[in-house]
């Protein structure tokens, strides 16, 4: 009696996880490319001795971290739902929200960011800081857009 | 203006926090939905930014009590979520909330909010 919604909702669980996987992998480039634009605008910055702004793009690092690292947890959702259904479960519920978070923290500290160096040594790094915040609006794309199975 | 802003993420009650004094706005905050009722109270603000996932009391039950209380209840409030899910607006409509907005906040539009609920009231 209990089999079929018991191998139904394993079924479901393996697609669930497929989609995070790719989800994942989708992500993966633009996360890399940001968290790289992110470091040369930290370079930059130093460099120019914009000493204000180090609270900030410590912050907008550290949330490129964190974004880098939840992806590649969950590039390989299915072995991890295998493995700890129990875990996965947990986590599959609010993995977009997760993922959400620190996008949203690199977009609010880096649009402060752009109004800040709208003028003197910090301009030139606003091309960079607006790529940043292009990528960050792409990533929030893919992820608000479930990616449906074939 | 003073706003209230609750909200239990450190990092989002800072930057949202900064954002808005730029706009000339005066900011309390609170980190849980408990502090939220209590200093809609002592502090009565024009209007309450409340997060909706919160410790010890979640933003639905503290905007019920805020709308419950005779002191704070002309006070709007906007429902802020992070989870853009079907039926989350009226979930926080129900609550008690006036408005409702989705994290991440896009400035503008949760100022326009803001300015839609307080008329003739400058930053």
């Amino acid at each position: 009696m209990t089999q079929t919604p018991t191998s139904f909702d394993a079924a479901d669980q393996d697609a669930a996880a497929l989609q995070v996987a790719a989800m994942c992998q989708a992500l993966r480039a633009p996360g890399a490319e940001m968290a790289s634009v992110v470091d040369k605008v930290c370079e930059q910055a130093q460099a120019r001795g914009l000493e204000d702004a180090a609270d900030d793009l410590a912050r907008i690092r550290k949330a490129c971290a964190r974004l880098c690292a939840l992806i590649e947890e969950f590039a390989d959702a299915p072995r991890a739902a295998r493995e700890n259904p129990a875990q996965w479960l947990a986590t599959q519920g609010h993995l977009r929200h997760d993922l959400r978070t620190p996008l949203n923290a690199v977009k609010g500290y880096g649009d402060m960011l752009i109004d800040d160096w709208s003028a003197g040594p910090g301009q030139p790094l606003q091309d960079d800081l607006r790529a940043t915040l292009r990528l960050a609006d792409q990533l929030l794309a893919l992820i608000a857009t479930p990616q449906e199975a074939p | 203006m003073k706003l209230l802003l609750v909200e239990d993420n450190e990092m989002n009650r800072d930057m949202l926090s900064r954002r808005l004094l730029r706009r000339g706005y005066e900011i309390v905050m609170a980190v849980d939905g408990g502090q939220g009722v209590e200093m809609a109270g002592s502090e009565l603000p024009d209007l309450i930014l409340m997060d909706m996932s919160l410790p010890v009391i979640d933003g639905w039950e503290a905007t019920r009590r805020i709308k419950a209380a005779e002191a704070t209840r002309h006070i709007p409030v906007i429902g802020l979520t992070a989870h853009a899910m079907a039926g989350d607006r009226e979930k926080a409509i129900e609550a008690g909330c006036n408005d409702y907005d989705t994290k991440p906040v896009e400035l503008d539009r949760l100022i326009a909010k803001i300015e839609a609920l307080l008329p003739g009231k400058p930053a």
